[in-house]
C-alpha cells in the first residue's frame, strides 16, 4: 500500500478540465477506482477467448454517501461489485481507498479486507444452513482473528442494529423468513465495522414490502454509522431513491454518471434514455405501452467476447454515426459533475482536439 | 357449504364484455394442499372471469395464492390437492368432465407461461423441433411444411429478429428476452383460449420487459385469448392489465380496472402495497405493510387483513362485506367507501 497525496495525473484530463467548474467535488472521496479492466478467459466454439467483463472502469464514492450501479444483466455490475470487495482480482486497474493505493490486482492486506464487505443477492444461499444465525455473523471476526469476548459483544451489537430480537441469536435461517435472513447477511458484513459495504442486487428477492423495510433499515444505518454504500440494483426506481450517485453500465463500460437527481431527471446518453424510458409506471399518463416498439430496444446486446469497436453501444443506438463505430467516445462533463461518453456530445470525440493532444490523452475519472 | 361473500363477486356483474361467452369462467374455487400438518387452503373461494382480448392482473405478496390459482386452473398441483368450484372453458365446467375430455380441453384451449423461459423449453431440441411439435398437436395431419411456415410466423409475431436463423437455435444459445419470446410463442402456437402468466417478466431486463408488456397487449389483439398474469410489479400490472385483482390469504380482496385499484385503492392491503413500493422520483421513506402474511393453516377470523391493517376496528373480526366503490370496481372491506353487497353468508 503507497500513501499518496493527490490524484493520479489521468484525472486531469483537458476535456474534464474545461467543462468542470473551478471548484471540483464538494466531499472527498472515500473510494476510487481508476481505470479497472476485467478479463475472464472462457470457452467459444472450443476456442480459449479473452471475455471482457468490465472494461477501463473509473468511478467515485463519496464518504457517507451512495453510489448506484444500473445496467442490464452481464454488463459487469457484480465482476466490478466483486473486484471492489477484493473477491475477484481484476486484470489491470488501481484503487485508491482512504487516500491509500491499493492494488486491484492483488491479493489484499487484511486490514483492507476489514473495510469494505459485500452483500448479495440471495439471502439463503449466502448463509450456512447448519450455522446458527450468532455463529453466521461472528464468521468474520473469527477470520480475522478477534478475541472471542470481542466477538461476543460485536455479534450482540449488530444482531440488534439490524433490528432482529436477541434470541434470533440461536436460530438457523431455515426458521427466518426472507427479510431477516437477508437482515443476517447486513449484520455479518457489518460486524467487521466496514467502511464501505457493497449490496449488489440485496434487496431484488424480497416482497415489496419486506424490500421497503430493508430500504428503510440500509438507510438508517447508513446515518448512524457513515457508512458508504455502493448499491447495485436493476430496479431503477429503488437505485434513484437511494443514490446520491449514480453511475450506468453497458457492456462493461460507466456510459453515464452523475447525481441521481441530474441522471434521472436529464439523461444523456442514449442507452440511459432507452433504460429510464423503459421502466413501467404505475402513473397511466406515463405508461409505455402503447408506444411503438422501436428497434433499439429489439436488437440483443452483442457479446463481451467480441464486442462492437467503437463505442460498444452503437449496435443498438438510434443515433450511431460513423465516428461511433472508429472510435471510442471518452467521458466527458457535461454539466456539474454529469458526465457521458458518447460522440453526440462535445469533448467525447478525439477529432475536434489539437494533433498533439490526442497522444497524451487519458480519460477523465468517470 | 362455507362460501363467504368474495366468492359471489363478479359473476353477477355486467364486466365489458360479458355479452359474449367468456374466455374463462372461475367460480369459488378452492384450492387445498394436503400436508402432514393438515390441509393448507391456498386458494380460498376465488371467481372472476376473463373476456376473450382480455387481460387481467393478479398482484399480491409472496404466499398469497397466485401460483396455486392459476396451477388448479391448467390442472398442475399435486395429484393430492383438493379442488373445488368451477373452471369454465368456453362454458363448459372442466371440473365436471371426465378425467380424459378434461385433460384435452385443457391442452387444446389453455396454455401457461412461467417465470423462468428454461423451464417450459427443453434444452436437446432445436426451436423448430419444439415449435413444430406443438403446432402439429394443435392442428391435426398439417404437413410439415405448413407447420414450418407457421412457427416462422409465430416467431415473427413475437418479434425475434432474423426468425428463420432462430428456428435452427437450441435454447441454450438465446437470451433470457428471447427465449421468453419463444415460450410465448409456443404459448399461442396451439392458440389457446386462455393464457396463463406466471411473473413472466420477473427474470427480465426492464428493457426486454418492456418489449414484453406491449408484445402481449399486441399478441392480445390478434389471437384473441383471455390473459391471467400473475405479477408483484404494479408497474407491470398497470401497463399490461386491463383489471387488476389483488390477492391476499386465498382470496380476492379488491378487483377494478388498473387504474382504479391502483390510482383509487379501495382496500387497506391493496393501500399498503401501493405505498411499500417505490415510484419514479420518489423522495419519502416507502411504508412497509406491518407484519406478515398469515399462516394459511391458522387464518384469523373475519378479514385475514385485520391484524396487519392500521384502519381495523371490531367489526373486522367479522367476515367482510364486498363493498362496491365504483362501477367494476369492488373491495372485500367493511370500511370501504361505498355501497356494501348483501353478504352471501347470512343467506
Ligand atoms: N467467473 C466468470 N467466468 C467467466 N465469465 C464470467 C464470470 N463472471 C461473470 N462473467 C461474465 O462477465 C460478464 C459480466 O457478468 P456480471 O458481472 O455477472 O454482470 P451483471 O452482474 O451486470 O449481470 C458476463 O458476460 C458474464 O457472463
Ligand atoms: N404443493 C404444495 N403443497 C403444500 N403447500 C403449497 C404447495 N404449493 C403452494 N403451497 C402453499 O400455498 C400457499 C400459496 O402459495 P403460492 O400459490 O405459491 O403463492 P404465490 O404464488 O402467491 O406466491 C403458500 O403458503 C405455499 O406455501
Ligand atoms: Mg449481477
Ligand atoms: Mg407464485
Amino acid at each position: 500500500m503507497t500513501e499518496i497525496e493527490t490524484t493520479p495525473d489521468l484525472l486531469d484530463a483537458p476535456a474534464a478540465e474545461a467543462a468542470r467548474p473551478a471548484a471540483t467535488l464538494p466531499e472527498r472521496p472515500l473510494m476510487e477506482l481508476l481505470d479497472v479492466s476485467k478479463e475472464f478467459s472462457v470457452r467459444s466454439d472450443g476456442k480459449r477467448v479473452q471475455l471482457s467483463a468490465v472494461n477501463g472502469v473509473s468511478l467515485q464514492v463519496r464518504e457517507g454517501r451512495t453510489l448506484g450501479i444500473v445496467g442490464e444483466s452481464g454488463c459487469g455490475k457484480s465482476t466490478l461489485a466483486r473486484i471492489i470487495v477484493g473477491l475477484h482480482q481484476a486484470t489491470s486497474g488501481e484503487m485508491i481507498f482512504d487516500n491509500k493505493q491499493i492494488s486491484t490486482t492483488k491479493r489484499r492486506p487484511r486490514e483492507v479486507v476489514e473495510q469494505m464487505q459485500m452483500v448479495f443477492q440471495d439471502p439463503s444461499s449466502a448463509l450456512n444452513p447448519r450455522a446458527t444465525i450468532a455463529e453466521s455473523v461472528a464468521f468474520p471476526l473469527q477470520v480475522q482473528g478477534r478475541s472471542s469476548k470481542e466477538i461476543a459483544a460485536r455479534v450482540k451489537q449488530v444482531i440488534a442494529d439490524v433490528g432482529l430480537p436477541a434470541n434470533y441469536a440461536t436460530s438457523y435461517p431455515h426458521q427466518l423468513s426472507g427479510g431477516q435472513r437477508q437482515r443476517v447477511n447486513i449484520a455479518r458484513a457489518l460486524a467487521l465495522q466496514p467502511r464501505l459495504v457493497v449490496l449488489d442486487e440485496a434487496v431484488s428477492a424480497l416482497d415489496k414490502s419486506i424490500q421497503a423495510q430493508v430500504l428503510n433499515l440500509l438507510t438508517d444505518l447508513q446515518r448512524e454509522y457513515q457508512l458508504t454504500y455502493v448499491f447495485i440494483s436493476h430496479d431503477l426506481n429503488v437505485v434513484e431513491y437511494i443514490s446520491d450517485d449514480v453511475a450506468v453500465m453497458y457492456l462493461g463500460q460507466v456510459v453515464e454518471r452523475g447525481s441521481a437527481a441530474s441522471l434521472y431527471e436529464k439523461p444523456l446518453h442514449p442507452y440511459t434514455q432507452l433504460l429510464l424510458s423503459s421502466i413501467p409506471s404505475m402513473d397511466p399518463a406515463d405508461s409505455t405501452r402503447d408506444q411503438p416498439l422501436d428497434d433499439a430496444n429489439n436488437k440483443e446486446i452483442p457479446s463481451p467476447i467480441n464486442p462492437p469497436s467503437g463505442c460498444r453501444f452503437r449496435t443498438r443506438c438510434p443515433h450511431a454515426m460513423a465516428i461511433c463505430a472508429e472510435e471510442a467516445p471518452r467521458p466527458s462533463n457535461q454539466a456539474d459533475d454529469h458526465v457521458v461518453a458518447c460522440h453526440l456530445y462535445p469533448g467525447s470525440s478525439s477529432t475536434s482536439l489539437p494533433e498533439q493532444d490526442l497522444r497524451s490523452l487519458t480519460a477523465p475519472a468517470l | 357449504m362455507t362460501m363467504t361473500a368474495a366468492a359471489t363477486q363478479t359473476t353477477e356483474r355486467a364486466t365489458p364484455g360479458q355479452h359474449q361467452v367468456p374466455a374463462l369462467k372461475v367460480s369459488d374455487l378452492i384450492t387445498e394442499f394436503r400436508t402432514r400438518g393438515g390441509g393448507v387452503r391456498a386458494v380460498d373461494g376465488v371467481s372472476f372471469t376473463v373476456a376473450p382480448g382480455q387481460i387481467l392482473s393478479v398482484i399480491g405478496e409472496s404466499g398469497s395464492g397466485k401460483s396455486a390459482m392459476l396451477r388448479s386452473i391448467i390442472g398442475i398441483n399435486p395429484p393430492t390437492t383438493l379442488i373445488e368450484g368451477k373452471i369454465e372453458l368456453r362454458g363448459r365446467d372442466l371440473l365436471a368432465m371426465p378425467a380424459r375430455e378434461r385433460r384435452r380441453a385443457r391442452g387444446r384451449d389453455v396454455s401457461m407461461v412461467f417465470q423462468d423461459p428454461l423451464t417450459a423449453l427443453d434444452p436437446v431440441y432445436t426451436v423448430e423441433k419444439q415449435l413444430t411439435e406443438t403446432i402439429s398437436k394443435h392442428h391435426e395431419g398439417i404437413s410439415r411444411a405448413d407447420a414450418r411456415t407457421r412457427a416462422l410466423d409465430l416467431l415473427e409475431l413475437v418479434q425475434i429478429p432474423s426468425p428463420a436463423a432462430r428456428l435452427k437455435a437450441y435454447p441454450s444459445e438465446l437470451s433470457g428476452g428471447m427465449r421468453q419470446r419463444v415460450v410465448i410463442a409456443m404459448a399461442i402456437a396451439g392458440r389457446p383460449q386462455v393464457i396463463l402468466a406466471d411473473e413472466p417478466t420477473t427474470a427480465l431486463d426492464v428493457t426486454v420487459q418492456a418489449r414484453m408488456i406491449r408484445l402481449f397487449r399486441q399478441i392480445q389483439q390478434e389471437v384473441d385469448a383471455g390473459l391471467v398474469v400473475v405479477t408483484h410489479d404494479l408497474g407491470v400490472a398497470a401497463e399490461l392489465a386491463d383489471d387488476v385483482a389483488v390477492m391476499y390469504a386465498g382470496r380476492f380482496v379488491e378487483y377494478g380496472s388498473a387504474a382504479q385499484v391502483l390510482t383509487r385503492p379501495g382496500h387497506p392491503y391493496t393501500e399498503g402495497l401501493i405505498e411499500a413500493n417505490v415510484r419514479a422520483g420518489q423522495h419519502r421513506r416507502p411504508r412497509a405493510i406491518p407484519g406478515a402474511p398469515p399462516s394459511l393453516k391458522r387464518l384469523p377470523p373475519g378479514c385475514a387483513f385485520a391484524p396487519r391493517c392500521s384502519y381495523s376496528v371490531p367489526g373486522c373480526w367479522s367476515p367482510p362485506p364486498v363493498v362496491d366503490v365504483e362501477h367494476n370496481h369492488w373491495s372485500l372491506c367493511l370500511l370501504a367507501p361505498g355501497e356494501t353487497r348483501v353478504n352471501r353468508e347470512e343467506m
